[in-house]
């Protein structure tokens, strides 16, 4: 029986070798047991909801005020009269409306990866809940939830701005992320009412002045609320928030600056223009624009800088702004290449437009990254849109209107407007549009701003093989969106 | 193990179950009234020691007995039957009839015959003829290559149902590596599952592609074989594992010599290597042409000479720079291998090392391998025996950019196929010159002077120690390591576009992997009842495997000269730095029961019970059965005595095995975002939810059938097996999008889905002439499988082409019919000009009153049958394939002292996108940033070319993705004449005072692809900057002394 005494000892051996616990490490995870728990980590939450507006263009983490073609500023202005490119393909697409609801690639996938951004809402509203739910102090709570409210609304005005309302998820669904609703879209008034309950809160919330420049203030929800109500031309409710932001010039945190082009320089970063920027340095977090439109051949100061831009201001465009006019400073009309060449109007680098270089020269750029904050609101767009809503509210231009127009184009080195200009209520509108067109180039406002005047179809219509339709207004919602919702999502009109 | 008297004996006086039930069994046969007899004798071998083990039969009866140590038998035979059959292993089994004797003397002669090779199946050993399972062997000496760096090269196509690909012809290069279509086999050296390289790229833009990971390590001059376990009823002992199939591999023993003298081999080789798959780009005044027609063809107005006078494109000299031939040069293989194999009867030992360089074809790459090993085995006492295997690689890579990547970030391959022809590499004041229409490519040349080297480490190292306290009994304790270092660096200095911009930009990686593993296997071996032999192996195993790492990249340097070894002298503002750390634990029991009855019907039952880490406290244990049957026909008494059919065998297994390994989706967790925004210009960091995890989820099973036949015909003149399986995967772990507004939008979760392989592995070896002077041998695998996806998810949201039961590989595209005639207006390509691919409108989705899709009540599109159109995914057509038939085929002639072998291997499918015509031809206007295009380029259409078949110069806005689109798409089935080798052996007496033998090679490696694919290398030439592959001229010399 030596054979079975062998068997049960070597079975005994192994059964005690056996008892032991088995564990899995990984220093890289959080569990949520440990997070939202002290100030600290909702700072990281809710610095991390403000990297979706990075500057960045890495792929698949595209920020939403990154430079290149997936850029909110460029790829909006890229369908106007304010900015174009000379590298063709989905730049042409954008420039001349050539998008279509079935069509892949290109300027599709912008659109994909933007409308796909509509989740940001409901992972802000996660953190919004975390913060709620922690056991930290409510005063520093508020603080970050004033914060997390403001982001989102501000994605929620960008998507409205590209598609119209979006599918929202509540707070039960979001409890669920493995079970499927097909969420439609919410109506206007649902979206509305989001948006504004949001900021809102934000607004009683926030600081006044930012503690370190990007940080979001009351000043900046309150440009976000005026802006979602500028865009559902809702002027009467626009109105006193744009009169709120005129006031906190008298309060002494906003004012225009004397020379226009110093508001996008390297020196004067976080100056008293500035009522939202996207805070940017050569290492980390560059701005991208200059070497977008600075060509190779172009003589350009920076030491390490490499430019290879495209993107022109049209020739068209360039020739509204009136002689003297201290914006043209930086539109560049012609340069002396590297290669000793004249380069003037309609010749190589110069021949669909000039050079609408908005940001002053970076002398650390390295490569194509310049450190000079991206700007997203200025005070000059509280002085022209208050001018607006005062319009629009009234029968006819008023002086205190006029006045507000006036004020930026002679900081511009420019008159006052004509008399023709302001003889009708109409007549100043377009002159408020035109006003704006050259003082907000690149700063991707010239679309929202055309469609509120109703003409970003008729001025896209005289572009040389255009493709635009009365529908493009608003962008087409990615096919593959609405398949997912089984047909929950309805599509824009038109398309 | 060999089968003695002795435990016979131990047996017999121990009652069981299971022989009454054999007892039983036993009765049921017919006996006949008639008288029986007994027979005596004496089995020898050819030397005349007696042979104790040997199984002596009656044939056509369950009659029989064993000899002894003596190699006596007595045995009773059965009337009617006077055959007496005797089998041993090694020996060629023999038939004697006894009618009439009463004595008999039998010498049994050594079987030469592959089929009794030892196949190691996993904590164990079997005979092949005892093998139930599937299983497919190579061995060390049928795989060496010369200039071959992996063993996973060697591999390809030598065993059926084992699929590589060499991804990328740079020297060491990464490989894919299936069995069975499934991919990441379980790799095991010497009972020790491998920990695989951490894969470090430089967080820079320039990567020196993927590397081997797994098989890069070993040397191949060092392996004694490799199995490969195919089937779930095999590899049901490695478990939760398993999935994957289990590579085995065995490294050489040392070898006990009675004179103690050693057996010396050195092999070495040295090769030399040329491009042999380089497409054909335009020279310098074609490139003009081209250059100034593509500018014209855009845009008219410019004129036919735009960019180029006619007068310039005339008086131009030369061909222009060859940019391709200032990057690339003569690669040079230079390999030694030194192994020694001695011992005596207590100890045995082998020591070898090894060298492999390979100076790639690209300059500045290179691979280098050393290798050092020693295997010990000794027998400390009668019962106790010990050993240690050893193996020590040092790898070390220079790396050259490589990758697809476009404009400032080409990679080197790329940026030499389209770099501008016109300019020569430096310019008048010794720098690199731009490319003239667009400065911000990075000149070919430039980029060889980044430096970028990985180091890697491996020792593979066991120890074990083996109890026989009697015969048939053994316990054997081992305790193992894997320990893989990985070291990338890289520096790219001022000299380079990218470096300039950065003042230099280093970057540190390390990481390190290491798998511990430490097991018990008990081993039970006895023989009862003269015919029933039963192996019972039971074991416990821990192991333990765990990986970190650190990465740095910093710039701003103030001088190029330390390279990555002086980090503090950066002057960036926050340097990019990562850290990891991981680990998991496994603690496993198995066992396997191998029983057989008259060595001709053989039963093999595998388990395993494993405890994962990985699995969540729900599913804390799996457990993973195997069970093989097996008959081996030609020993039946009813077969007699058959020179036609020396062996048949007929194999059925079953079994489950998991792939806990994936399972890392258990848990929800957020992780630090670093750099997440520049509040105040000063990078801080966030945190985000980065997965929720799903608790439920539970390994992946896959349930395998697998039935076999193992055939021998002609004194097994021909050899070969068949295997035919089918396999089900369920509770498949797949990452499902959830509704894309959640926060997190896909989970790990058990799908409902199914998958069904199907497939036949055939092997077939003949020899087919076999005189002493000449020979000719050969050997063809084949594999064949189509994966289905059977069944599907409930909430599968299937587009119009797509079914519940769907073939892998399966591509569906747009049909390309042509081009766009000049005058022509197709209504579905809205955007579509002259000249541009045409796509067929083939068919439309119904659609409502409003435009909208109608789904059936199975919740399906329906097609119109009728174009409408419109062209969308209701025109896609099922336009090819993409799964691989891997076949080998070789041919080896021996002539006196003369060899010649020819090795063929390749795929008998593949279908591809030729990604470098697409980029060249669709993408044709980066013409006007000054880049070179393909040759093929001129065959353009353009209204002065309208006979051209490629595409004009608008069809990348002509609305529709060419990869939607099959006119890029090209079969790629290839056969490759891999290796023609010449050799030739020197021996005799005069040679025999210095050395056994000297055998001198040559030969040509990649001499012939033969393919229909038009792009690069139908295997290596993937994406649109490859490695290109190359030609390989090799001389080697073997001397055994």
């Amino acid at each position: 029986m030596k054979t079975f005494r062998y068997l049960f000892l070597t079975i005994g051996l192994i059964l005690m070798a056996g008892s032991c616990t088995l564990e899995r490490e990984d220093y890289n995870e959080i569990y949520k047991d440990n997070f939202f728990r002290s100030e600290n980590d909702f700072k990281l939450a809710v610095t991390s909801l403000y990297h979706s507006f990075n500057t960045n263009w890495l792929s698949n983490d595209e920020g939403v005020y990154c430079s290149n073609n997936q850029g909110y500023q460029v790829f909006t202005e890229m369908t106007t009269d304010a900015l174009w490119c000379t590298w063709g393909w989905e730049w042409d697409d954008l420039h001349l409306h050539k998008w279509y609801a079935n069509k892949s690639g290109g300027e599709m996938s912008i659109f994909w990866k933007a409308f796909a951004r509509y989740n940001y809402l409901s992972a802000a509203r996660n953190v919004i809940r975390n913060i709620e739910a922690s056991d930290v102090t409510e005063t520093i709570k508020k603080r970050y939830i004033a914060e997390a409210k403001t982001l989102r609304a501000w994605m929620a005005v960008y998507l409205y701005d590209l598609f119209g309302t979006v599918p929202v998820a509540p707070d039960d669904v979001l409890d669920n992320p493995e079970e499927f609703v097909y969420l439609g879209r919410l109506s206007e008034a649902e979206y509305e009412t989001m948006v504004v309950d949001e900021l809102t809160y934000a607004i009683e919330n926030l600081p006044a002045t930012a503690t370190e420049r990007g940080r979001l203030t009351k000043g900046a929800a309150r440009m976000l609320l005026l802006k979602f109500y500028m865009i559902k031309k809702n002027f009467n409710k626009a109105l006193p928030i744009a009169r709120d932001l005129y006031n906190m010039e008298s309060e002494g945190i906003y004012t225009l600056l004397p020379d226009y082009n110093s508001v996008f320089t390297k020196e004067n970063m976080g100056n008293r223009e500035l009522i939202l920027v996207i805070p940017t340095n050569v290492t980390n977090m560059p701005n991208y624009w200059t070497p977008h439109v600075i060509p190779t051949n172009y003589p350009y100061p920076a030491p390490n800088a490499s430019n290879w831009g495209a993107f022109r201001m049209p020739w068209d465009f360039y020739d509204t702004y009136e002689e003297g006019d201290e914006r043209l400073n930086n539109i560049i009309s012609s340069y002396t290449a590297t290669d000793g060449t004249l380069v003037t109007r309609g010749k190589g680098e110069l021949t669909i437009g000039a050079l609408p270089a908005k940001y002053g020269v970076d002398m650390e750029q390295t490569g194509a990254a310049t450190g000079i904050d991206v700007v997203v609101y200025r005070f000059a767009d509280v002085l022209l849109s208050l001018a607006e809503c005062i319009n629009e509210t009234s029968e006819g231009p008023t002086t205190e209107a006029i006045a507000l127009v006036d004020r930026v184009r002679e900081r511009s080195g420019l008159d006052g407007l004509s008399a023709a200009a302001t003889v009708d209520k109409q007549v100043f509108n377009d002159a408020i549009l035109l006003e704006r067109g050259h003082e907000f180039y690149g700063e991707g406002l010239r679309r929202q701003d055309l469609i509120r005047h109703g003409k970003y179809i008729t001025s896209a219509q005289i572009r040389p093989g255009n493709q635009t339709d009365i529908h493009k207004v608003k962008f087409p919602i990615p096919t593959s969106f609405i398949i997912e919702s089984k047909d929950a999502i309805v599509q824009n009109d038109g398309y | 193990m060999k089968l003695t008297s002795k435990s016979k004996s131990l047996l017999k006086k121990s009652t069981s179950i299971l022989s009454s039930l054999i007892f039983l069994m036993a009765l049921t046969f017919p006996s006949y009234s008639q008288q029986t007899r007994t027979v005596t004798g004496t089995v020898k071998d050819a030397g005349g020691v007696p042979l104790a083990g040997v199984t002596v039969m009656v044939e056509g009866t369950f009659t029989g007995t064993v000899t002894g140590p003596d190699g006596r038998f007595s045995i009773q035979t059965v009337p009617g039957h006077d055959k007496l059959k005797f089998t041993f292993v090694g020996m060629q089994p023999q038939t004697v009839d006894a009618a009439g004797k009463n004595i008999i003397e039998v010498v049994m002669a050594e079987d030469t015959y592959l089929m009794n090779d030892i196949v190691v199946v996993g904590y164990g050993t079997v005979r092949r003829s005892d093998l139930s399972g599937s299983v497919s062997s190579v061995k060390g000496d049928e795989l060496t290559t010369p200039a071959v760096s992996s063993v996973g090269s060697m591999l390809r196509g030598k065993a059926p149902g084992l699929n590589i690909t060499q991804n990328s012809a740079k020297p060491g290069g990464n490989l894919s590596i299936s069995i069975r279509g499934q991919s990441t086999p379980l790799i095991i050296i010497d009972g020790v599952p491998q920990a695989t390289f951490a894969q470090l790229n430089p967080s820079s833009i320039y990567g020196g592609g993927t590397n081997d990971a797994q098989l890069i390590s070993i040397n191949p001059e060092d392996i004694e074989s490799i199995d490969i376990l195919k089937d779930a009823a095999s590899t049901a002992i490695y478990g939760a594992n398993a999935a994957g199939g289990v590579i085995l591999i065995t490294t050489k023993k040392g070898k006990a010599s009675q004179a103690g003298t050693q057996e010396i081999i050195y092999t070495g080789g040295y090769s030399l290597q040329r491009l042999s798959d380089y497409p054909e780009f335009l020279d310098a005044k074609s490139f003009m042409i081209e250059q100034n027609k593509v500018f014209y063809e855009l845009n008219p107005a410019v004129g036919p000479y735009s960019r180029h006078s006619q007068e310039k494109i005339e008086n131009f000299m030369g061909s222009g720079t060859k940019w391709i031939d200032e990057v690339t040069r003569t690669g040079v293989v230079n390999e030694h291998n030194l192994s020694v194999r001695s011992g005596n009867e207590k100890t045995q030992y082998l020591v070898s090392g090894s060298y492999f360089d390979n100076k790639g074809v690209a300059k500045n790459n290179q691979f280098t391998r050393m290798t050092g090993r020693i295997n010990l085995d000794h027998q400390f006492g009668k019962m106790i025996k010990g050993g240690v295997n050893v193996g020590y690689t040092y790898l070390k890579y220079n790396n050259v950019p490589l990758g697809d990547a476009r404009h400032e970030k080409s990679a080197l391959i790329y940026s030499a196929m389209t770099f501008n022809p016109l300019v020569p590499v430096f310019d008048e004041n010794g720098k690199y010159t731009d490319n003239p229409d667009r400065a911000i490519y990075a000149n070919p040349v430039s980029l060889l002077e980044i430096t970028d080297i990985t180091n890697n480490n491996n020792l593979n190292a066991n120890l074990y120690i083996e109890l026989t306290p009697f015969k048939g009994f053994s316990i054997k304790g081992l305790v193992g390591v894997d320990n893989k270092g990985t070291n990338a660096n890289q520096y790219i200095p001022r000299t380079t576009k990218a470096g300039a911009e950065k003042n230099g930009i280093a970057s540190k990686n390390e990481g390190e992997s290491q798998m511990l593993l430490t097991n018990i296997v008990a081993n039970y071996n006895t023989r009862f009842m003269s015919l029933h032999s039963l192996n019972v192996m039971v074991g416990w195993e821990y192991r333990k495997n765990s990986w970190n790492g650190t990465y740095v990249t910093a710039s701003n340097f103030p001088t190029d000269a330390p390279l990555w070894n002086s980090l503090q002298a950066s002057e960036q503002d926050s340097p990019y730095l990562y850290s990891y750390r991981g680990s998991d634990e496994l603690a496993s029991y198995f066992s396997r029961i191998n029983f057989s009855f008259a060595d001709r019907y053989l039963l093999t039952a595998n388990m395993r019970v494993d405890g994962s880490s990985n699995f969540s406290e729900k599913n804390q244990y799996g457990f993973f059965p195997g069970v093989s049957v097996a008959w081996r026909i030609d020993q039946e008494p009813f077969m007699g005595q058959n020179n036609r059919i020396t062996n048949l065998k007929l194999r059925a297994g079953w079994g489950e095995v998991g792939n806990a390994g994936s399972l890392s989706g258990i848990n929800t967790f957020y992780t630090i975002r670093p750099n997440a925004y520049a509040f105040g210009g000063s990078m801080a960091n966030g945190a985000k939810l980065a997965q929720i995890g799903n608790p439920n989820l539970k390994w992946q099973t896959s349930t395998d059938i697998n039935l076999g036949l193992d055939f021998g015909f002609f004194k097994n003149r021909i050899t070969g097996a068949v295997d035919v399986y089918q396999r089900i995967e369920r509770d498949i772990i797949l990452r499902k999008s959830l509704m894309s507004y959640n926060e997190i939008t896909t989970i790990d979760y058990n799908s409902a889905e199914k998958w069904r392989t199907r497939g036949i592995d055939f092997t077939l070896n003949t020899i087919n002439i076999e005189t002493p002077d000449f020979s000719w041998n050969t050997d063809l695998t084949i594999s064949y499988y189509e994966i289905y996806t059977i069944a599907r998810d409930e909430d599968f949201n299937p587009d119009i082409y797509q079914s519940e039961v769907e073939k892998w590989g399966n591509v569906w595209l747009y049909r390309s019919v042509g081009l766009i005639a000049a005058d022509e207006t197709v209504a579905w390509m809205p955007a579509g000009q002259a000249g541009n691919i045409k796509y067929a409108d083939l068919n439309g989705y119904v659609v409502d009153g409003d435009g909208n899709r109608v789904r059936d009540e199975n919740g399906l599109y329906q097609y119109t049958g009728t174009p409408d159109g419109i062209l969308n995914n209701a025109d896609l057509y099922l336009a090819g394939n993409t799964t691989p038939i891997p076949f080998g085929f070789n041919n080896a002639f021996r002539y006196k002292k003369w060899d010649l072998s020819a090795y063929i291997y390749g795929s008998l499918n593949g279908f591809k996108r030729n990604e470098l015509l697409e980029l060249c031809s669709s993408g044709i206007t980066d013409m006007t940033y000054g880049l070179n295009a393909l040759s093929a380029v001129k065959n353009r259409w353009s209204p002065d070319n309208p006979a051209g078949t490629l595409p004009s110069v608008s069809n990348a806005t002509s609305g529709v993705y060419t990869g939607s689109g099959d006119f890029y798409f090209e079969d790629a089935w290839y056969a490759r004449l891999d290796n023609l080798s010449l050799g030739y052996t020197f021996s005799g007496p005069r040679l025999s005072k210095f050395c056994n033998s000297i055998k001198i090679s040559a030969g040509i490696r990649n001499l012939l692809v033969l393919t229909p694919y038009g792009g690069m290398d139908p295997e290596t030439g993937n994406g649109i900057g490859a490695y290109p592959n190359q030609r390989t001229y090799v001389f080697g010399l073997n001397i055994k002394l």
